[in-house]
């Protein structure tokens, strides 16, 4: 650095970290060395300075005397005293209950996790001894456990006042999770001794502190690794368990085989970030998700006959590495479309959060009509029952043909809000009121409707997504449905969707909630494929190496694809599935298949023959490649400017150098070109206003992109990820895969950690 | 931190002793951490957006739910229930206002910044104070938040992390990024700029 360059960004936010005293001893020291070298960062000191010492002064004589009244002390002195007289009151009742129920979880924690103990069904307020012992207070505990139970009860974040920062909400916001303790392979303490426990097997742990990224991972069971760990926020889940994969060798490995994705949640979250005019963090980004949200907008057909059209494209990228003229394949398998009158009949039990916190912002209101909105959409064949919670859960309405509108919109209609969130009654009593009237031939659906979930412990939390997965188990699905929460996206709104086999959803407004419940709803509940896997083989002779865009949590071994015991994907009326390659090397010459494409599913549940699976296949030849990108579809030029603005968006190690600009005049270029859907929504609205929102963030994009993230961890992680795949697949492990992923571990741990700045 | 501070009791105390029935624990915590939550709300809301009411509306939850922390003293006990507090407010804050459009709109519906109170203060000093709360406006949304916590509220980077959901990383970006732009909005009030402002100022 000259000494009489501009200050930098980086500089900067290093020079207002020191000036702060949040610097790290390294970032100081460059500081310090770099202030004596360069009068600029000097001056910029200076000014900085000045700027703190304006706000300081601003701020203090901006306290005083107004603040007071201003809030209104009497008002909550009052509510103050309430409180404190009503607890002075449950104390009497709650100290044997809150004992009981402690010493309960204590010694039974293991039987909700096992399911020997059913919390659902049998008991309609399942919870309340463990609700109690949440309000129980904490001498009450103190005084009948050791201080090494309390200890364990807090890092659950369970007991009195007792709860390990970080592990529990205090609002609806998701925010604390991302608070929660460092495991994200930078090393630190954490202070969760359940999540240390949990952790500790998989290698990220060691004598209580998180494992330095640099020390790698041991491999680990792969259902360890799915599965979020408690309190931990979607964001870490990500990095921490996949990376990005890396380009492979043709001649090593031809074959790729990964399980099908619809979900698009990465992108809805990202989107509320670039909607704000800021960079979502760049673990949220999978690049799968962003491909995926546009299926609306490509227009690719479905299948004449059969569950899937398969389509291929080959083109020449229209970005990536000029030097290395790479090839983009565009892999989609299009799901067959069910008419209206040919659907499965829908036994859809709506759970709504009626508490007092819906009565604001009219979110209450928009959850009336947007039910209204969806009953119009039923057929006589469906059935709807409406179940209201706040501190208590109650029926509204039984399971009712929709055809009956009259009583489904008094029942929708008359709903109220007050009260407390008693979200496990509620949900309890609608999976209960949903098995009373289990139908066989129907799609078995509780639909959850909330503002977030506010204060829930880990255990309860714990609790509700077992028992969430024990009724997926017996067939009975859930969705859940954010409602005017803004951008704020409820971790737990998201785990329980997942749990039960659903969508989580959110909606803000009238124009949302009609997208999510006309539009999408009811189709999107009609499976038309179970375990859903894809398989792309090329030609070693002709390609030289391929890379598979995201997809990376997906990621099965080759010979779990015709092993039909193996979960996948499941695919839904309409929606497509597409993966890009991107591909080094490729001669079109020759005879035969370039590339192969496969799809393996088994029917839905309950439809003839349900657990045959059938295979079929496409190929594109050397001469069917496009010779330039003009000529392909807009499907194909959509789907790989979106690619590559997830890939820039989260750092991808592949994408140094790109350009935000680049992409959004390709979204532009192509937005005029897509098909109208059937729905007669406009195709290009989406990409046009991606492309503005690009264009907002674009300096910092770039910044982004032209850092990419340190390959040997990207790398590293995918690469454990990958024999953990290959190894617990069943069937004969690839001796020589195996050979070749630890050979590339080994090298890659062997490696310098991250580059000199 | 002034020596008697260090009598005080800690927020545990004060919370343990108000779950116990004790009304002037309450008060004690709310007086404690008003002028922070206040400041963070207005970076929120504006001065005009319902600053005090948002507060109010904490402090109310407080009252009616007070949340779990942990026993003790303790540097993470210290800064618990005041991460509890902001993070509850915030959701306050963007639930009543969601979003920098509808703030702008009602701030062009409204007056230009009041007077500020106590006329003994000259009038150099008022257009200082004018200029800076013109200048916090202009930043975006979420440097104001990020800045108000930092000198505002005296939070550090990993607490305003927590508090607001960013990454440590991404806190410090805005912070830096917001300090630049009120640097250059306040160019005239900068180092080898200004006449005699600062001399009144210190």
């Amino acid at each position: 650095m000259k000494p009489n360059e501009e200050v930098t960004a980086q500089e900067r936010a290093d020079l207002v970290a020191w000036m702060l005293g949040e610097a790290a001893v390294d970032v100081r020291a460059r500081v310090d060395a770099a202030l004596l070298e360069r009068p600029a960062l000097e001056a910029e000191r200076l000014r900085l300075e000045r700027v703190v010492e304006l706000l300081r002064e601003h701020a203090r004589s901006a306290s005083g005397a107004e603040q007071v009244d201003g809030v209104g002390m009497n008002a909550l002195i009052d509510a103050a005293r309430a409180s404190a007289a009503k607890r002075r009151g449950w104390r009497r009742i709650v100290r044997p209950l809150a004992l009981a129920a402690a010493a309960l979880f204590l010694a039974g924690l293991g039987l909700f996790s096992t399911g020997r103990l059913d919390p659902w069904l049998g008991e309609t307020a399942p919870q309340s001894e463990m609700a109690a012992s949440l309000d129980a207070p904490a001498d009450a505990a103190k005084s009948a456990l050791t201080a090494e139970q309390i200890k364990q009860l807090w890092a659950l974040g369970y007991g009195g006042y007792g709860v390990v920062p970080g592990a529990s909400e205090p609002s609806n916001s998701s925010s604390v999770d991302r608070g929660a303790p460092t495991h994200k392979g930078d090393g630190g303490t954490l202070d969760s001794p359940e999540l240390a426990a949990r952790l500790a097997p998989l290698g990220y742990v060691e004598d209580g502190a998180a494992v330095p990224m640099s020390k790698g991972l041991a491999p680990a069971r792969i259902q360890d690794m799915l599965a979020p760990f408690n309190g931990e926020s979607s964001f870490d889940y990500f990095l921490r368990a996949f990376g990005s994969r890396p380009f492979e060798s043709a001649r090593r490995k031809p074959i790729a085989t990964f399980a099908a994705s619809v979900d698009t949640a990465s992108y809805s979250h990202a989107r509320a970030y670039l909607e704000r005019g800021e960079l979502p963090p760049a673990d949220l980004v999978r690049t799968e998700a962003f491909i995926n949200a546009f299926r609306g907008s490509y227009g690719d057909s479905g299948p004449q006959n059969g569950t899937f059209a398969l389509h291929l494209e080959l083109a020449p990228s229209p970005f990536g590495d000029v030097q290395r003229a790479p090839w983009l394949l565009r892999a989609t398998a299009v799901a067959r479309d069910v008419p209206r009158g040919e659907r499965t009949p829908l036994a859809l039990t709506f759970a709504v959060d009626v508490s007092g916190s819906m009565a604001a912002l009219n979110r209450l209101e928009l959850v009336k009509s947007a039910l209204e909105l969806l009953v119009e959409e039923l057929d006589s064949f469906d059935r709807v029952a409406l179940v209201a919670y706040s501190s208590v859960a109650r029926i509204i309405l039984p399971m009712t043909h929709a055809s009956d509108r009259g009583p489904l919109l008094e029942a929708i209609r008359g709903l109220a809000s007050g009260g407390g969130t008693n979200l496990e009654g509620g949900l309890a009593l609608a999976y209960q009121h949903a098995a009373d009237h289990f139908d066989p031939a129907a799609g078995n659906r509780v639909v959850l409707l909330s503002d977030g979930v506010g204060n829930i412990g880990a255990v309860t939390r714990d609790a509700l997504l077992a028992g969430v997965g024990a009724q997926r188990a017996k067939g009975i699905y859930l969705n859940t449905i954010g409602v005017g929460m803004g951008d704020h996206n409820d971790a737990l709104l998201d785990d329980l969707a997942r749990t039960g086999d659903g969508i989580a959803t959110y909606v803000d407004d009238e124009r949302e909630a009609r997208r999510a419940f006309v539009e999408n709803f009811v189709g999107s509940f009609e499976t038309v494929a179970r375990d859903v896997k894809l398989q792309v083989e090329f030609d070693p002779a002709r390609v030289g190496r391929w890379r598979l865009l995201g997809y990376e949590s997906r990621a099965l071994a080759d010979r779990s694809f015709r092993d039909d015991s193996v979960d996948a994907g499941e695919v839904n009326a309409g929606h497509s599935v597409v993966a890009l390659f991107e591909l080094h090397d490729v001669s079109l010459q020759g005879p035969g298949a370039l590339t192969t494409f496969r799809v393996r599913h088994k029917p839905p549940f309950g439809a003839p023959g349900a657990d045959a699976s059938s295979e079929q296949a496409a190929v594109i030849r050397g001469s069917d490649a496009l010779s330039a990108v003009a000529s392909a579809s807009p499907a194909f030029r959509l789907s790989a400017a979106v690619a590559q603005a997830a890939e820039m968006l989260r750092a991808s190690p592949h994408r140094e150098g790109a350009h935000t600009e680049a992409v959004v005049r390709e979204l532009r270029a192509v937005a005029p070109l897509l098909r109208r859907g059937d729905l007669g929504e406009d195709p290009a609205a989406e990409p046009l206003a991606l492309a503005e929102r690009l264009e907002r963030v674009g300096l910092y994009l770039d910044a982004r992109a032209r850092r990419g993230d340190d390959r040997r961890q990207h790398d590293l992680r995918f690469a454990h990820w990958e024999l953990a795949v290959e190894l617990e697949a069943r069937g004969e492990p690839d001796p020589n895969r195996i050979r070749e992923l630890r050979a590339r571990i080994a090298e890659l741990e062997a490696q310098q950690i991250g580059a000199p700045r | 931190m002034p020596v008697d501070a260090m009598e005080e009791p800690s927020d545990s105390d004060l919370l343990l002793a108000f779950g116990r029935g004790d009304v002037a624990a309450f008060t004690a915590l709310a007086a404690r951490h008003q002028a922070p939550l206040l400041a963070h709300a207005r970076s929120l809301v504006g001065r005009r957006g319902g600053a005090e009411d948002a507060v109010q509306e904490a402090l109310l939850r407080l009252a009616k739910s007070p949340p779990r922390i942990p026993v003790g003293g303790g540097e993470a006990a210290g800064s618990a229930l005041s991460g509890w507090l902001h993070q509850v407010l915030r959701r306050v804050c963007l639930d009543t206002q969601r979003g920098e459009a509808r703030r702008r709109r009602r701030e062009r519906e409204t007056a230009p910044i009041e007077a500020i109170q106590g006329g003994q203060e000259n009038v150099e000093t008022n257009d200082t104070r004018a200029a800076v709360e013109r200048g916090l406006e202009r930043l975006s949304a979420d440097q104001r938040e990020v800045i108000a916590l930092r000198l505002f509220g005296e939070k550090s980077y990993s607490e305003i992390a927590a508090i607001t959901g960013k990454k440590k990383g991404t806190v410090g970006w805005l912070i830096s990024a917001g300090l630049t732009r009120l640097a250059d909005e306040l160019n005239h009030l900068m180092p080898g700029q200004e006449a005699g402002a600062r001399g009144t100022l210190r």
